[in-house]
């Protein structure tokens, strides 16, 4: 075998372990915050307005598994964690993972739609502001992505509810039907939660599509490039463009990573069910099985697109391979 | 009136959103010589506020769970659209004189399944929820049931094992269902099950996270009914986002109508509210420890608080203030004349304080929630308002679960409940106000145990002659108002929003407003 592929095996392999390791912390750290979180999950599963009995709450209780030490309930847990079961639903007996996967592509989807979104309209506007610096158009499009960056994912969603389907009625206001029943009204559904999410991310990326070109623009080799006489579209968008991609990918997969959090929000506020709205009813019933498999997918799909970032660095900038093995 | 809307329903014809199979039925019914001009079928979309976390018919897993299940099971009786008792699967029934035996004719009805409604089924519907192991909310009242006997298929007798008149309105729970004997016997334990009711509409799926979906049961016992197709169940746990759904017409009804949200319904041509006074604010004390163990404290509180800044401050002014205990008008117990039997009166409050020993006040920890903000805004107005008698409250926000959790523990001195009674029968009132064996409970002030109280609420069960009954109540008020165990804050209005297009729909009103769901047998959209 060669050796830069086995280096690429090895830092994979690095890479994998590192991740498990994450992952295994953060388990840790989810199963014991449920824990110390105040509330009982017996008592709101026996119903908050139908006062209980202590017979009633004991065997219940005894039936979850709740009445046994926590840490044995920790490594009962992990355990079936490692084999990818994470327990039924307190509320009804539903498996975890049945949620997670139907809701976790549902988080993925809308995620994806974002950076897309974002991608689309942040890296033109980053270039088109790099290109003409100091001028009219620059400090527009510099005060936009500003503005952009400040304001809050809930207001950007709001004022797109606002204007799109109580106004205008383009766009449903929020809900969610699935594609394989009727495609369009899919994407009419996906165009406003992605929007709202998308939209303070393009900024972001414009800002650092900008920066990034500013600075290679710079460089001695576009002037030697220039002075060749290479034309300036083939400088801009095989040299320049190029070396800039690396900040601005990376900044696209960490805001990936971030996403997962902005989608607490924005699925909240469009009645988008995945994972987050998942979550979030699961946190307020105290359903710990729930909460904890929801989370550590979170956390699996977060580890899992850093790693993606990571490596795909590698492709682009081939001196960090070499710099690693 | 009805045949008008009927006739303008069938000129306007169908929207886009009801399915190509509604129509071709609509049209296959509307040939139907009985209903020339009924507009039937179409699909009703139906914003809940919430998710149920079970279906089970004998658990009461709050409001969206029980306005699906009134669209699936019926009881043997249940409460109409008029919130009065209304004869469902039992076509008739007496009560013995003695109150200790009930027995019941069954009406010809039928399952989802096709079989029959047979006095088997009661019993074993009935012994599911009295069972030892059941998580029946309401097992410890119909647990008075002794006997069950079934002289042939259509009778059901009860036999008390002491005499219980509210047992009837226990019966009209959404909890009280009555499901095949059959089902119970392979899918009882199963939380999962598809559930089967003799309701007016059938279970057809549930997309987890997102919706619930039912359909129409041709096998329905009342003739012509129900009127709608389908109705699909829509889960909006953020008010926000259900008021939008309702009004760009994503949904055609939606419940729990945020107050803030009130006014710019009604203000919309295409929209509007069906509001109802039924559920109540009020303040529940630790009765353990003073200065709240002493009735002079809470009278002084209940004359301390003007409660329009309540009303104003965490309900966008949509409330009526209860100055007595919160009887709704016409229930048994309501009386005009001591339903103001307080006033906002801070002279009287302080005169009050100074007896009971605290004539500076004190400082006093209030619980209620962060998650809800009327609750939230309830405690932050009646906070205020103590300030002026001298009592010092400090606010204890955990989230709702955390909340329920100190309630429970009793770890409060004093708590913001919103809440309302189960049952149209007085007895109601039970839950909150007696002692008994379980004294720290969600709905009563901790270690409250007045002898005089429980005594009466005992012989309210018992009696069965209203005219004595009445009596009995009204003793209650009165000791209740001189003990005043809790202090009623208001009233506050409980709304659906409906498009103009939705006809049929009542919110029921008093306490029976989280039971309206079951008009939607009644429901059609243009």
């Amino acid at each position: 075998m060669n050796a830069s592929v086995t280096g690429a095996l090895l830092l994979v392999g690095r890479k994998l372990l590192t991740a498990l390791i994450q992952l295994l912390v953060i388990a840790t750290l989810i199963f014991s915050v449920m824990y110390i979180m105040p509330g009982d999950p017996v008592l709101l599963l026996l119903g908050a307005d139908s006062n209980p009995s202590p017979e009633a709450v004991a065997s219940m209780r005894s039936q979850l598994g709740l009445d046994q030490p926590v840490v044995s309930q920790y490594f009962v847990w992990l355990w079936r964690a490692l084999r990818l079961d994470f327990g039924v639903s307190l509320a009804n007996g539903y498996p975890v993972s049945r949620y997670v996967l139907s809701n976790l592509p549902r988080t993925l989807e809308l995620a994806f739609a974002a950076i897309i979104v974002a991608t689309l309209i942040g890296v033109p506007l980053g270039i088109a502001a790099a290109l003409k610096r100091g001028s009219l158009r620059d400090t527009i499009l510099t005060s936009v992505a500003t503005i952009g960056i400040s304001v809050p994912v809930y207001i950007m969603g709001t004022m797109l509810v606002l204007f799109f389907s109580l106004k205008l009625g383009w766009l449903p206001a929020s809900g969610y039907t699935d594609i394989s029943r009727n495609a369009l009204e899919h994407f009419r559904k996906l165009a406003l939660p992605a929007l709202a999410l998308g939209f303070g991310l393009a900024a972001s990326i414009a800002r650092m599509t900008r920066s990034s070109m500013l600075e290679i623009l710079g460089r001695d080799f576009v002037r030697a490039l220039r002075a060749k006489g290479m034309s300036e579209r083939r400088v801009i968008w095989q040299h320049v463009l190029r070396n800039a991609a690396i900040p601005i990918v990376t900044i696209i997969g960490l805001q990936l990573g971030n996403l997962m959090g902005g989608t607490v929000l924005v699925e909240a506020m469009f009645n988008w069910p995945g994972l987050s709205t998942l979550l979030v009813g699961a946190v307020s019933a105290r359903n710990y099985p729930l909460v904890q498999g929801a989370m550590l997918a979170i956390a699996a799909l977060f580890i899992g697109i850093n790693l993606l970032v990571e490596l795909l660095y590698s492709l682009l900038d081939p001196r960090i391979r070499r710099k690693r093995t | 009136m009805e045949k008008t809307n009927k006739q303008a329903q069938a000129k306007k014809g169908y929207s886009m959103k009801k399915s190509v199979l509604g129509l071709i039925f609509a049209l296959a019914s509307s040939v139907s010589v009985h209903q020339a001009l009924a507009a039937e079928g179409g699909t009703l979309y139906f914003g809940l506020s919430g998710e149920p976390s079970t279906l089970d018919s004998t658990i009461n897993a709050g409001t969206p769970a029980r306005t699906i299940r009134l669209a699936i099971h019926r009881g043997l009786v249940n409460y109409g659209a008029d919130g009065k008792l209304s004869q469902e699967l039992a076509q008739s029934y007496e009560v013995s004189t003695d109150a200790l035996t009930y027995t019941f004719k069954l009406r010809n009805a039928k399952f989802h399944d096709g079989s029959p409604v047979t006095a088997q089924d009661v019993k074993a519907s009935i012994e599911r929820i009295t069972a030892a192991d059941s998580k029946a909310t309401y097992r410890n009242e119909l647990g008075v049931i002794k006997a069950i006997d079934t002289p042939d298929a259509n009778t059901v007798k009860l036999t008390l094992s002491k005499p219980f008149v509210p047992l009837i309105h226990y019966l009209a729970l959404p909890e009280s269902a009555i499901v095949p004997a059959a089902w119970i016997r392979d899918h009882g334990k199963d939380p999962n099950a598809t559930p089967i009711g003799a309701g007016p509409f059938k279970f057809s799926t549930w997309e987890r996270g997102r919706e619930l979906t039912v359909e129409k049961f041709e096998g329905y016992y009342k003739k012509g009914k129900p009127h709608l197709d389908d109705v699909h169940y829509v889960f909006y746990a953020d008010e926000n986002t259900r008021v939008n759904a309702l009004k760009s017409s994503d949904v055609d009804i939606i419940d729990y109508v945020p107050w803030k949200d009130a006014a710019s319904i009604e203000a919309d041509s295409n929209l509007k509210l069906a509001s109802t006074t039924g559920p109540f604010m009020m303040l529940q004390f630790n009765t353990k420890f003073e200065p709240f163990s002493k009735p002079e404290v809470r009278q002084a509180v209940s004359y301390a608080i003007d409660r329009a800044t309540v009303i104003n401050t965490a309900f966008n002014g949509r409330g009526t203030p209860i100055y007595g205990i919160a009887v709704p008008e016409g229930y048994m117990g309501y009386s005009k004349e001591k339903a103001n039997y307080f006033s906002y009166d801070i002279a009287k409050a302080k005169a009050l304080l100074a007896k009971a020993g605290y004539p500076n006040g004190f400082e006093a920890r209030l619980l209620s929630t962060a998650q809800y903000g009327f609750h939230n805004n309830t405690a932050v107005a009646v906070q205020a308002e103590l300030a002026k008698i001298g009592i010092k409250a400090k606010l204890d926000l955990p989230d709702w679960s955390g909340r329920i959790a100190k309630n429970n523990a009793g770890d409060y001195d004093f708590l913001v409940a919103g809440t309302a009674g189960d049952i149209a029968d007085p007895d109601w009132l039970s839950n909150f106000f007696y002692g008994g064996q379980q004294l720290v409970r969600l709905n009563n002030s901790a270690h409250f145990n007045d002898p005089v109280i429980n005594e009466l609420l005992d012989k309210g069960r018992i009696t069965l002659e209203a005219g004595e009954r009445e009596k009995i109540y009204g003793q209650f008020v009165d000791r209740a108002l001189e003990q005043s165990p809790f202090v009623y804050l208001m009233w506050r209005d409980q709304s659906f929003g409906l498009r103009k297009v939705v006809k049929g729909f009542s919110n029921i009103p008093g306490f029976l407003t989280f039971q309206s769901g079951i008009t939607v047998e009644d429901t059609e959209v243009e």
